[in-house]
């Protein structure tokens, strides 16, 4: 596949997915709350949504700029660029997401509450975005192994030996394109990591019951993980289309006196990457635009820790319903 | 139960004080048992908006009356042993608050009654 090809591929992919995290974006945004919502609790959601907002934005305009470099590259590297675009995007997104949760609203006021049970990663990942997360990236390093393995010396291309001749094609994800893609995948998921953890770490809102506290730690935690998940998707859409192009054009093999030589298990190989890789994009795709679990839908929103015990340090202790 | 403390800045009383009140309370109380873990100090800072050093101290202080103790992989756990083993004075608190509750009296007033009748009994020095 040429890199036209593949530009216009990633183009038809990547604008539709801006236009519905737009649709779905202004969706929230106009989505009412019920019943009357602490200052604190505002404040706090509306740095949520303009930092998944901007994280959106600088992922997009990531995107493109990473296509302007790819268009501009020349030779062996332009396949190259155009698979760490998806990356780049991702970085530029988790870079927005870490300074949204570093400058998260500190606590205000003369009255401090905090929990005094410890919150780790696993207390406010979403498990389904995790589960997706972990398949892609898991699929994605099995696929550069074995693609690496199978690829021709150069590790750009994939040889099929006939009985009287043989067929190269390329590109190919060897060890050329494979390495770097699974370095910036390992980047991306540490990444990734280091937000939730900070999601996880965050100043308490105050005024709030910890519940609705938690229930916007888990919706942060999934927005982030929606796009992780979509950057890792997207990047085994692209291995996996590329392979399954080489595979199938290797596997047509070369006309030898008029007779044309095919490898059956190459074009078969060929064909379930290619089907593959529409099934996960399908999938990539219908997860990237999974709204998380509204907070004020999640849990009472005031904090019954603020009645009655102000001033009163010895005796404020409170012990509240999870 | 989600256990919380509340830390009031206004108070006469300083955040790290108020902080090993709270926490030596919920020990007492049987609601933080040994080998439970607290927050990290950092995590408690950032949730309570106080500087690191102010739960530090606290920390500190519980760490020397052995109700906490510090540990280098697991941070820091409620002691062993921390909680009384008899739960009588316990249970005659909570019944206590309860009617303190039902009687619609604020912290500071049961607080008030408690210390009047603590007053009435001189707790034995020690020798």
């Amino acid at each position: 596949m040429s890199g036209l090809a593949l530009l216009a591929l990633l183009g038809l992919v990547l604008v539709p997915a801006a236009v519905v995290g737009l649709v779905v974006l202004l969706v929230l945004l106009s989505r009412a709350t019920p019943g009357p919502l602490p200052v604190t609790a505002v404040a706090a959601r509306r740095h949520a949504i303009a930092t998944m907002a901007l994280a959106l934005a600088v992922a997009v305009i990531a995107v493109a700029v990473g296509l302007r470099i790819a268009a501009l590259t020349s030779g062996l590297r332009v396949g190259l660029a155009i698979g760490l675009v998806p990356a780049l995007g991702g970085l530029g997104f988790l870079a927005v997401h870490s300074i949204g949760e570093a400058t998260w609203p500190r606590p205000a006021g003369e009255l401090r509450r905090a929990s005094l049970e410890r919150r780790t990663v696993r207390d406010v990942v979403p498990p389904v975005m995790l589960r997706a997360a972990a398949a892609w990236s898991a699929s994605l390093l099995v696929a550069l192994l074995a693609f690496g393995l199978a690829a021709a010396d150069t590790g750009r291309a994939v040889t099929v030996t006939f009985a009287e001749s043989s067929s190269t094609s390329g590109p190919f994800p060897g060890w050329f394109y494979g390495l770097p893609l699974l370095g910036a995948a390992a980047v991306v998921i540490a990444g990734t990591w280091g937000v939730l953890h900070q999601i996880a770490t965050r100043p308490t809102v105050a005024q709030t019951a910890p519940r609705w506290d938690l229930a916007l730690r888990r919706l942060s935690a999934h927005r982030v993980l929606r796009g992780t998940q979509t950057v890792l998707g997207l990047m085994l859409v692209g291995v996996l289309l590329v392979a399954g192009s080489a595979l199938l054009n290797a596997g047509r093999g070369t006309s030898v006196n008029g007779v044309t030589q095919t490898d059956t298990l190459a074009s078969t190989t060929g064909t379930g990457l290619m089907v593959a890789a529409g099934i996960v994009l399908l999938t990539t795709l219908a997860l990237a635009v999974v709204p998380g679990r509204p907070a004020s839908l999640d849990a009472e929103v005031s904090d019954p820790g603020h009645a009655g015990h102000a001033g009163s340090a010895g005796a404020g202790v409170q012990g509240i319903p999870a | 139960m989600s256990l919380q403390i509340l830390v009031d800045l206004g108070s006469g009383v300083p955040p790290y004080e108020q902080i090993r009140l709270q926490v030596g309370a919920h020990v007492a109380a049987g609601r933080l048992r040994a080998d439970d873990r607290l927050p990290t100090i950092r995590a408690l800072a950032a949730d309570l908006g106080v500087a690191a050093g102010t739960v530090a101290r606290a920390y500190r202080e519980l760490e020397a009356n052995g109700v906490v103790v510090t540990r280098r992989r697991t941070g820091t756990v409620v002691a062993a042993g921390a909680a009384p083993a008899d739960d009588t004075a316990l249970r005659a608190a909570v019944t206590f608050v309860d009617t303190a509750r039902a009687a619609g009296l604020d912290d500071e007033a049961a607080l008030e009654l408690v210390r009047g009748a603590l007053l009435r009994t001189a707790v034995p020095l020690r020798e």
